[in-house]
C-alpha cells in the first residue's frame, strides 16, 4: 500500500516534492476559511420569518431575515457575515449533550435569537460523524416542523451550528402543565409531529431518537423536530444499525428485543409514546433500570408476545420468556385513564401506533388521514411542506387548563416568559 | 417559496413597524434579545391576521383543482414549478403539496401506474424504502435530488488532467476495497472529489490528501465503523501529518458548504435492474461498467439515473441474453424512465465502451481486477468487452 501510494503521488504530482511542500504551506496560510453569504445558507430564514417570535419582534422588518427579497444589503454593522464567529453573541448555556453544548445566542447580523450548538472536535476523528450526518441531513430538510439550521461557523478548533431559537420544548411544556395537556393541543402537536415524520420518512430518513426533549415548541404552538445526530438516511441496502439508539422509554419492543432490522415503525412507536405522555401527563412506559424492565412495562399493557402473535419473536436475542411475568393485553383505556374520557378514535390511533409487531404499526402518512384528525380544518391536509399549520385560519393553540405558574387562572400562552430552552 | 406571501403582507406589517425602523440599530438589537415585552400579544395577532387576509376562504377549492401541473411529472421541473407558482396567485405557492393527495392523483394521469407499481415493488425488494407507503415519494425524491448531483461541465482546474484524476480515483478504489466499505461510500467519495476539485484551491501535491479526505468524509456519512486518522496517514505513507488531514477536512467541508447529500447511480442501477428483471450476470456487468464511469472525467456532467441506465443497457447488449417477451416488456418499462434522454445515454455508452475496451491494459486497472473475481462472475474478463470497435458498434 505504501509503495502504491507513493506511486500515486508521483503520477498525480509529477513535480519535485520538496518544492511543492513549501508552496503548499503558503497556500494554506493565505487561504483562511471564508464563508461568504450564499443563498443556500440563508434559505431557511425565509420560511420561519412569519411565525417565529424573534423575527416578528425584530423591528428591522423583512430585510433582515429575507436578504434575497430586500434588494439593498443591510447597512448597519458592516462587515458582519454569515459563517463568522463574531457575528453571534452567546448569552447563556441552555444544555449539554453527548457531543455538543447548546447556548442561547443572538445574531449581530439581524438581531434574531438563535441557538448555538457548539461541537467539540476530536483529534483522532476530526469533525464528529454525528455532526456531519446531522448537518448534511438538515441541509436537505426544509419543512415547517423541522428545526431550521441558519448557519454554520467553522473555525480552526471548533464547529458551531446556528439553529433557530425556539422558546421551549415538549418536556418543559409537559412539566409546566402537569396532568396532561388540553386535548385540542395534543391533536395539534401530534399532527405536526406526524407531519414531520411523514416528511422525513419520505426522504429516506429515520430520526431514531424521538422524545419530548427533542421536540421543540414555539410560543405559537409550532412543534419542530430537532437533534438529528442519531438520524441517518437509508442509503445503504440491508445494512443494520447498532441497536443502542433511542432513549429506553421511547424504544420499541422489537429494538429492545435486539432486532436490527429497523424501519419507519421505529419512529412511530416513539411518537405513540409521546402521544400517550401528552394525554396522560406521564411517560407511557417509564422503565427504570434496564432493557428487561422496560420490556416488562410494555408487556404489562400489550401482553407478552408469543410465537403465535408475533412470528419470529423467539429468534430475537433478548426474548427470554422465563424472565418475564406472564401478562395479558389490556384495553388502553383501563391503563391510561385519560383515554377513557376521550372519543374512541383517540384510543384507536394510539393502538395503531403502539403495536408490538413493527409491520402492524400505522405509517406516519396513514395516521395523518386517521379520523382522529378529522376535526381539524380540512385545508391543513394540503399545506405545502414549508408552511406552518398555524397559517390555516382557525388553527391555534388552546389555553392549557393547568399551569404550575398560574394555578387556578387561565393564562394566555403568548404571555409565557421566554423559557430557557431553545 | 413563500416570498409572494411576504410581499403581500409587507404593507400590513410595515404599518406597525414604521416607528421602530427609525430606531438606532443598537437599540433594536437590545430589544430583540431582551425578555418578551408587552407588545407580544399584538405581534401575535398580526402574524396570524396576515395570512387570513391573503387567503380568503373561497379560494380553497380553486387551489385544490389547480394542482395538476406539467411540472410535477417525475418531479423533474421543480424549479419551473416554483416560478409559475410565484408568478401566479399567492396561494398556489403555499399550497402546492408535492407529495400530497392531489399530487398523487395528477401523477397517476401522467405516469403509467404499472411503472409506479414496479418502482414500489423494486424499492421494497431492494430494502431501499422503509415502507411501501413511502416508496413512490422516495423515487420522486431520488429523481429530484439527483439533478443537483451532476456538474455543469467536465472542466478541471488547469493544472489537473483527466489522467491524474483517474489515477487518484483508481487509488481510492483500492483503498476503498481494502477497508471493506459499502459501495455507496465509493460513489459518494468520488462525487465529493469531483465537487471539491472545482470548489477549493488545491495544489497537485495535496491531491492525494484531498482524495483521501473525500473518502474519509464519505465513510463518516455512510459507514458504521470509521477508520482512524492515523491509519489513513499510514496508508498515505505518512506523507501528510494528521494535522494536515484535519485541516483539509475543514477546508473541504467549508468549500462544499457541508452539503454531502448524494443520490448514487448505484441505487438507480439496482432499481432499474430490478424493474427490468435482469439476470445476476447482467447486473454485475452493469456494476462493472458503472464503476468504470467513475474513472472517466467526462461522466460528471450526466445524471446518476442516466449513468445507471446506460450501464445497464450496454451490459444487456454485451451479454446478449436470450430474449423473452416478458423480459422485453419489463425492459421497456424500465427504460421508460429515460424517455427524452436517449442521446445522453448514447454518449455515455460510447464513453463506457472505450473505457471497457482498454480497461485491461491501462495503468488504472483496480476496477478491472476487482470485477474479475469469481464472486463478480468474471464480468470484466468477458470476451465481448475486448473489442472496442465492436462495442462502439453495439452502441449505435
Amino acid at each position: 500500500m505504501e509503495d502504491l501510494s507513493r506511486w500515486v503521488r508521483k503520477c498525480c504530482c509529477g513535480e519535485d516534492e520538496e518544492e511543492n511542500w513549501r508552496r503548499e504551506e503558503e497556500d494554506v496560510e493565505t487561504e483562511e476559511p471564508s464563508f461568504t453569504r450564499s443563498s443556500s445558507s440563508l434559505a431557511p430564514a425565509e420560511s420561519v420569518w412569519f411565525h417565529s417570535l424573534q423575527v416578528s419582534r425584530s423591528p428591522r422588518g423583512r430585510s433582515s431575515s429575507d436578504p434575497q427579497g430586500g434588494r439593498q444589503p443591510h447597512s448597519w454593522k458592516a462587515g458582519l457575515q454569515f459563517g463568522a464567529a463574531h457575528s453571534y453573541v452567546s448569552l447563556e448555556k441552555l444544555g449539554g449533550g453527548s457531543y455538543a453544548c447548546v447556548y442561547k445566542g443572538v445574531s449581530r447580523i439581524n438581531g434574531q435569537l438563535v441557538a448555538l450548538k457548539q461541537i467539540q472536535m476530536k483529534t483522532e476523528e476530526g469533525v464528529p460523524f454525528t455532526a456531519i450526518r446531522e448537518v448534511s441531513l438538515l441541509k436537505g430538510l426544509k419543512h415547517a416542523n423541522i428545526v431550521v439550521l441558519h448557519d454554520i461557523i467553522h473555525t480552526r478548533d471548533s464547529l458551531t451550528f446556528v439553529f433557530e431559537y425556539m422558546q421551549t420544548d415538549l418536556a418543559q411544556y409537559l412539566s409546566r402543565h402537569p396532568g396532561g395537556l388540553h386535548s385540542h393541543n395534543v391533536r395539534l402537536f401530534m399532527f405536526q409531529l406526524l407531519r414531520a415524520l411523514g416528511f422525513i420518512h419520505s426522504q429516506r430518513i429515520l430520526h431514531r431518537d424521538l422524545k419530548p426533549h427533542n421536540l421543540l415548541i414555539s410560543y405559537l404552538g409550532e412543534l419542530k423536530i430537532a437533534d438529528f445526530g442519531l438520524a441517518r438516511s437509508k442509503s445503504v441496502p440491508s445494512q443494520s444499525f447498532s441497536s443502542e439508539v433511542v432513549t429506553l422509554w421511547y424504544r420499541p419492543p422489537d429494538v429492545l428485543l435486539g432486532a436490527t432490522e429497523y424501519s419507519t415503525a421505529l419512529d412511530l412507536w416513539g411518537a405513540g409514546c409521546v402521544f400517550v405522555e401528552m394525554l396522560q401527563g406521564a411517560p407511557a412506559f417509564p422503565g427504570v433500570s434496564d432493557v428487561f424492565e422496560q420490556l416488562q412495562k410494555i408487556w404489562t399493557v400489550l401482553g407478552l408476545p408469543s410465537e403465535d402473535s408475533w412470528p419470529g419473536v423467539s429468534q430475537l436475542p433478548n426474548y427470554k420468556p422465563e424472565r418475564f411475568l406472564h401478562s395479558q393485553p389490556k384495553p388502553f383505556r383501563s391503563v391510561w385513564k385519560r383515554l377513557d374520557q376521550l372519543p374512541y378514535k383517540t384510543e384507536d390511533l394510539v393502538r395503531g401506533m403502539l403495536k408490538l409487531l413493527p409491520a402492524d404499526r400505522i405509517s406516519a402518512q396513514d395516521s395523518l388521514q386517521h379520523p382522529y384528525f378529522s376535526t381539524l380544518p380540512p385545508p391543513i391536509m394540503h399545506l405545502r411542506d414549508t408552511v406552518s399549520i398555524f397559517k390555516v385560519p382557525g388553527v391555534r393553540l388552546e389555553t392549557e387548563v393547568r399551569d404550575v405558574f398560574n394555578p387556578g387562572q387561565r393564562v394566555k400562552l403568548s404571555l409565557l416568559p421566554a423559557a430557557k430552552f431553545w | 417559496m413563500t416570498r409572494a406571501g411576504f410581499c403581500d403582507s409587507k404593507p400590513l406589517l410595515d404599518l406597525h413597524k414604521k416607528a421602530d425602523e427609525r430606531r438606532a440599530p443598537l437599540r433594536t438589537w437590545s430589544n430583540a434579545c431582551g425578555p418578551k415585552d408587552r407588545w407580544q400579544p399584538v405581534e401575535v395577532e398580526e402574524s396570524r391576521m396576515a395570512p387570513v387576509k391573503m387567503e380568503p376562504e373561497r379560494r380553497w377549492e380553486r387551489r385544490l383543482s389547480a394542482q395538476t401541473s406539467e411540472g410535477i411529472i417525475m418531479g423533474f421541473n421543480e424549479d419551473s414549478l416554483m416560478h409559475t407558482a410565484a408568478d401566479g396567485c399567492v396561494e398556489e405557492s403555499v399550497f402546492l403539496y408535492p407529495h400530497g393527495l392531489q399530487g398523487i392523483h395528477s401523477l397517476q394521469a401522467l405516469v403509467p401506474s404499472l411503472l409506479r407499481h414496479e418502482v414500489e415493488t423494486a424499492l421494497e425488494k431492494l430494502d431501499l424504502a422503509w415502507d411501501r407507503v413511502f416508496a413512490w415519494d422516495m423515487f420522486l425524491d431520488m429523481m429530484r435530488t439527483q439533478t443537483r448531483n451532476s456538474l455543469p461541465n467536465a472542466d478541471l482546474p488547469r493544472h489537473f488532467t483527466d489522467s491524474t484524476r483517474s489515477v487518484l480515483v483508481d487509488w481510492l478504489i483500492q483503498v476503498h476495497e481494502m477497508m471493506h466499505f459499502q459501495e455507496e461510500t465509493l460513489y459518494l467519495a468520488v462525487h465529493l472529489l469531483n465537487r471539491s476539485l472545482r470548489q477549493i484551491k488545491v495544489t497537485t501535491v495535496n491531491l492525494q490528501l484531498l482524495g483521501m479526505v473525500c473518502l474519509f468524509l464519505a465513510a463518516k456519512k455512510e459507514e458504521c465503523l470509521l477508520p482512524e486518522v492515523s491509519g489513513l496517514c499510514y496508508l498515505m505513507d505518512h506523507t501528510y501529518t494528521s494535522h494536515q488531514l484535519l485541516r483539509m477536512e475543514r477546508k473541504i467541508l467549508l468549500g462544499l458548504k457541508f452539503d454531502l447529500s448524494y443520490c448514487p447511480p448505484l441505487h438507480f442501477l439496482l432499481l432499474l435492474a430490478s424493474i427490468a428483471r435482469s439476470s445476476a450476470k447482467v447486473v454485475w456487468m452493469a456494476r462493472y461498467l458503472l464503476e468504470l464511469s467513475l474513472l472517466e472525467g467526462q461522466c460528471v456532467v450526466f445524471l446518476p439515473v442516466q449513468l445507471a441506465g446506460a450501464a445497464l443497457c450496454m451490459s444487456r447488449q454485451v451479454l446478449q441474453d436470450p430474449l423473452t417477451p416478458e423480459g422485453e416488456a419489463a425492459w421497456c418499462l424500465a427504460s421508460s424512465v429515460h424517455v427524452g434522454s436517449e442521446t445522453a445515454l448514447l454518449r455515455i455508452m460510447h464513453i463506457l465502451a472505450s473505457a471497457a475496451g482498454k480497461a485491461h491494459n491501462r495503468e488504472t486497472c483496480a476496477t478491472f481486477i476487482k470485477f474479475s473475481s469469481p464472486e463478480t462472475m468474471h464480468v470484466s474478463r468477458h470476451p465481448g468487452l475486448k473489442n472496442t470497435a465492436a462495442l462502439l458498434g453495439i452502441c449505435t
